[in-house]
């Protein structure tokens, strides 16, 4: 790596390494109210990221990754109020189960193209809603199951940072790495990838499950966060379209992306909730609907096509 | 002897009710260059599928030097050395043209010998200056070097080639003819090429076989074919006055 390259990455890790240091001491100096905002966004950014990974790289749009945050989330309850297991535990064992079910769902559903794959993760998303409402003796149906309550949520506010780092930095070894590239070239052109040797069903189950793998630690955590979980809660189908939309606000198949549309989303979110109560799920989709239709590549897909339309331009005056 | 690279045996593939292939037997040696020509609806690109994997034939086999290749996976023989262009340029558009070739899966590992090969094969396909810009930028032309630099890297032992000179203009078409030629030469790659343009295929291949719906109907050299009685009535056509 040239001299300028090297310092600029080092800039990069210290920068990062600040920025979570801040987060990592922030809660010290936040009420309880603030600590569950930023749990929040921090769950929000997992699920971008999540989604992202799969979605975003691969082009298997998946309109159904919430179901492995049901599957998450009801492994933590059932885990944690039936054998009474500590919580810790409990979530990497409800991360191990959403990625164990990720390899054959993936195998299974990943053959099917496009629209068909969309509709097909939805409607699987809707069979484990319907598992959950009629197993009344594993879920307890649509009673639900209540958990004790959680005393000190910067337990969850760490845990959800954690898992925020840990999908942002695979991503960012997605981004950066032969492997990742190879992901990419599964969007790029699935038939001609095959065709230079990369085995996309490998790659594409692989993506497949980290995704998965997140959203059952982000399910997992909720339920915690919520001491309560019901076939609503865990197969939260707004939830759903929200990991969706943050991620296509901000950027599909991008590294900053689901960053920038989760906290763009979450705070609007939050903000349209307090001012408009009635309606705010309709300005809030009216928006979203706007900045697809404006910046289809998502606000980061436009501002890299941007300095990139200005960096050629640039380029040939210097030429001519 | 010549030594088989690529041997087809009773095989059989069909669409429905319609036979596209049925060829009792059919060897590609090795380091040849051969043609394979015929009408539309012939069964060439079909024959590519199945040899590659991308179809599974109703009968026969597919062997790649004595090895049957039939069940595999496209992946799979794509890494044991059957390398394939395609009609339509299949380069990754939205990556760098240095990713396009930097990503290709290789037995070697070493990134040095892997770098210095990248390095190499953007120089003789003219395209080093473009080495970080999206593939996607490049013209139609640059985009298919970029295509045969990216086969390249897999170390092919054969190269099946699908129209490769369509829309390539005559100075184009003669820059392809000679690395073909010279990649035949220099290494002992094999070369297949289906094109409609029967002239180039006639000049450049030491051996045609021409496919009729399904059918092998001819097979030897390009002068042969050229006076094949059959051929001429199916697919070349006599010399007319305009």
């Amino acid at each position: 790596m040239k001299d300028s390259e090297k310092n600029n990455s080092i800039k990069k890790v210290i920068v990062f390494f600040l920025i979570v240091l801040s987060l990592v001491i922030l809660p010290y100096f936040l009420s309880s109210y603030r600590i569950s905002f930023f749990i929040t966004i921090f769950m929000y950014v997992v699920l971008a990221y999540s989604w992202n990974f799969i979605s975003g790289y691969t082009g298997y749009v998946s309109f159904g990754q919430i179901v492995f945050f049901g599957l998450g989330a009801y492994a933590f309850a059932i885990l944690t109020s039936n054998f009474g297991m500590n919580w810790g535990l409990a979530v990497v064992l409800a991360a191990i189960i959403s990625s164990l079910f990720a390899v054959p769902i993936g195998l299974v559903m990943l053959r099917l193209k496009g629209p068909y794959f969309a509709v097909g993760m939805m409607g699987l998303s809707q069979f484990l809603a319907a598992i959950a409402f009629n197993w009344k003796s594993l879920t307890n149906g649509a009673v639900g199951i209540y958990l004790p309550p959680v005393f000190s949520l910067s337990t969850i506010y760490y845990a959800f940072l954690g898992a925020m780092i840990a999908i942002f930095l695979l991503t960012w070894k997605l981004e950066n790495s032969n492997f990742g590239l190879r992901i990419k070239t599964i969007k790029e052109d699935e038939e001609g990838a095959e065709a230079i040797g990369i085995n996309t069903t490998f790659y594409k189950v692989f993506a497949f499950t980290i995704s998965a793998c997140f959203c059952g630690i982000a399910g997992a955590l909720q339920i915690y966060y919520l001491s309560y979980i019901d076939p609503y809660v865990a197969i939260n189908m707004s939830l759903n379209l929200m990991m969706i939309a943050m991620s296509l606000v901000g950027g599909m198949g991008t590294m900053w992306g689901p960053l920038v549309g989760a906290l763009m989303l979450g705070q609007l979110s939050e903000f349209l909730w307090v001012s408009f109560p009635y309606i705010y799920m309709i300005i809030f989709g009216c928006i979203i609907v706007v900045i697809i239709a404006f910046l289809p590549s998502g606000i980061v897909g436009y501002v890299t096509q941007y300095t990139q339309y200005r960096k050629d331009r640039m380029n040939n005056l210097i030429k001519n | 002897m010549k030594k088989t690279i690529v041997h087809l045996e009773s095989l059989q593939k069909n669409f429905g009710g319609l036979v596209a292939v049925n060829i009792d037997s059919l060897d590609i040696y090795k380091n040849s260059i051969t043609g394979l020509i015929g009408p539309n609806g012939a069964g060439k690109t079909t024959l590519f599928n199945v040899i590659c994997g991308n179809l599974k034939p109703e009968n026969g086999d597919v062997y790649f030097l004595e090895e049957k290749i039939t069940s595999l996976k496209t992946f799979q023989i794509a890494r044991l050395g059957i390398g394939r262009v395609f009609q339509i340029s299949r380069i990754f558009k939205g990556l760098s043209v240095r990713d396009n070739l930097f990503l290709v899966p290789s037995k070697n590992t070493n990134l040095e010998v892997i770098s210095k090969r990248i390095e190499s094969l953007l120089n003789d396909f003219g395209l080093i200056d473009f080495s970080d810009n999206y593939a996607g930028i490049l013209s139609y032309g640059q985009q298919k070097m970029l295509e045969f630099a990216r086969i390249l890297m897999m170390d092919p032992k054969i190269i099946l080639l699908d129209e490769p000179f369509s829309g390539l203009n005559p100075g184009e078409v003669e820059k392809l003819i000679k690395i073909i030629r010279k990649l035949n030469s220099e290494t002992d790659i094999a070369f297949l090429i289906i094109d409609h343009a029967v002239s180039i295929v006639l000049r450049l291949c030491e051996r045609v076989v021409v496919l009729d719906q399904g059918k092998i109907i001819a097979d030897g050299l390009p002068n042969e074919i050229e006076k094949n009685e059959r051929c001429i009535e199916a697919y070349l056509g006599r010399p007319f006055d305009v």
